[in-house]
């Protein structure tokens, strides 16, 4: 367990010193063209502390906790929503080859168009909150389908063969066997679905949102000529998508210990 | 024993379809299966013995010929034939007493009674205080006990053991033939045992069929008179075993010939 430790200290020291190193080149790149287009770090981190100390009002009048909120707002509606159609949808797609057969020719056709190009179409076509969720739902909902659809398939055959000799049949073999076999492999779409829901966030407000976004601070910030707030608006992007993945590891380990998966 | 005829398969043949060449895993195989016997199937390696075994659990179909049980065709699986794998095939995200009773689920029993029969075939199977572990904390010997009795709780009339103790170490092996034999006498069940190992077979059946090399037919059918527990030692074991070795022999110099 020691040894651990100390491997695990050594790890993050690791890991600490390479962002070091990384925003160290920023500050000496930065020094050396000298625009106001990249501000050098120390600048972009005094206005993040700033921003997030005062939560301060923009001159658009939102407090940045409200771009924060509005944002997670946005990830996880269209994450729940991809989530709760991508699930289903998939396990049947697993499950019954026929209706694998009757999806897959739509999805491989939607799946390559990315969610950015739909933006004039969700513009015109849904009302404010629905078509930025709208966005997120394209970018989050082929990764939980495609893992659901994999894990189905990859469940061991004999755990199939053994229900079915104990008299499973039908829908009690899909709800007792096919559904929690499938669990880790949902969960592993629901992580990556998560991340790039997040990704997909700034697009999303580019089809023009009221209520504020981090998207929309950047951009707003960006025509201002704030590029210590743009870049500041980045990291905290950065940041909260990192922790929101966190979670999500978490979750997933769990599901999949619960599943009998290391 | 009684001689009532539970199984009877009759010139069974199988043949699998595998990008356009055909092979044949059974040819004409007739044998019966009698109620409350065990009866251990030996063979060449891949001759076929899983595939006897899953028609007969209805996880594959027949092809040609006729298999009745209790008179009746076999369609598809159910409970009454349940069967244990080598694999274990345990449900890994049920701990040891939700496993065993995943078949009981289905019936309508209430649910007193339902714990009743999980918490007896946990004492059968020497699984107390492992009720609640799950499979991946139990060793493999403990992993097939789940599984037997799993198999044994939604009151079978016919078990199908697909070399359920060829994955386990010697030592937990011996100890795991001596309980199949505890819980067969205690249940009185008909159990139809495929195996490689021609030592299993002379310790637990009390009948062997020899298949031949694929395709498998029926070689021959040795009855074991040795009343159990058996001593593997004895030299009525040991001539019992040195004559179905010199057929099995026989069976791979023919295979080893043709393929």
């Amino acid at each position: 367990m020691r040894r651990e430790t100390r491997r695990g200290i050594i790890q993050v020291a690791i890991g600490t010193a390479a962002v070091l190193l990384l925003i160290l080149l920023w500050d000496l790149y930065a020094m050396q063209v000298d625009s106001p287009y990249l501000p050098r770090p120390q600048q972009v981190f005094a206005t993040l502390v700033s921003i997030l100390i005062h939560n301060d009002k923009d001159f658009s009048g939102f407090l940045i906790s409200q771009h924060i909120s509005a944002s997670v707002v946005r990830v996880l509606c269209g994450f729940g929503l991809a989530a709760i159609l991508a699930v289903p949808i998939g396990l049947l797609c697993g499950w019954l080859w026929y209706i694998e057969k009757a999806i897959s020719p739509i999805i491989e056709l939607i799946r390559p168009v990315p969610p950015l190009a739909w933006i004039p179409f969700a513009i015109y076509f849904f009302r404010d909150p629905l078509s930025s969720i709208f966005i997120v739902f394209l970018g989050v909902f082929f990764p939980i389908l495609l893992s659901t659809v994999a894990g189905v398939k990859s469940i061991d055959p004999l755990l199939i063969d053994a229900a079915r000799t104990l008299g499973t049949k039908g829908l009690d073999l899909f709800r007792k066997v096919i559904v929690p076999a499938s669990v880790p492999s949902i969960m592993t779409g629901l992580r990556i679905g998560l991340g790039i829901g997040w990704m997909c966030v700034v697009a999303a407000e580019l089809v023009g949102v009221k209520g504020g976004g981090l998207g929309i601070y950047i951009l707003s910030m960006s025509d201002v000529g704030r590029f210590e707030n743009v870049f500041a608006g980045m990291i905290l992007i950065g940041v909260l998508g990192f922790i929101i993945m966190l979670i999500m590891t978490q979750l997933e380990r769990r599901l999949s210990r619960w599943a009998g998966m290391y | 024993m009684g001689r009532n005829v539970l199984v009877s398969i009759q010139n069974l043949t199988k043949v699998f379809e595998k990008d356009d060449t055909e092979i044949t895993a059974l040819q004409r195989l007739t044998i019966d299966v009698f109620e409350g016997e065990l009866l251990c199937i030996v063979g060449p390696t891949g001759c076929g013995k899983t595939t006897l075994l899953r028609i007969l659990a209805g996880l594959e179909k027949p092809g040609s010929g006729t298999i009745r049980f209790e008179g009746q065709e076999i369609r598809g699986p159910a409970a009454e034939r349940s069967m244990v794998f080598q694999e274990f095939a345990l449900f890994p995200w049920r701990n040891v007493e939700k496993n065993i009773s995943f078949g009981l689920e289905n019936k309508s029993l209430t649910k007193e009674k339902k714990n009743e029969i999980v918490n007896g075939f946990v004492s059968l199977a020497n699984l107390k205080g492992f009720e609640h572990s799950h499979p991946r904390d139990l060793s493999s010997g403990m992993k097939q006990r789940v599984a037997i009795v799993r198999a044994l709780a939604t009151d079978p009339k016919l078990l199908l053991m697909d070399e359920p103790f060829g994955s386990l170490d010697a030592q937990t092996r011996n100890i795991m033939q001596k309980e199949l034999l505890k819980i067969w006498a205690e249940t009185g069940k008909t159990i139809v045992f495929v195996t490689h190992s021609v030592d299993e077979a002379v310790l637990l059946a009390c009948r062997i069929a020899i298949l031949t090399s694929r395709p498998a037919s029926l070689k021959r059918v040795l009855e074991v008179e040795i009343p159990h527990p058996r001593d593997i030692m004895s030299s009525e074991s040991i001539q019992i075993r040195t004559g179905i070795l010199k057929e099995l022999e026989a069976e791979v110099q023919k295979s080893l010939m043709t393929h």
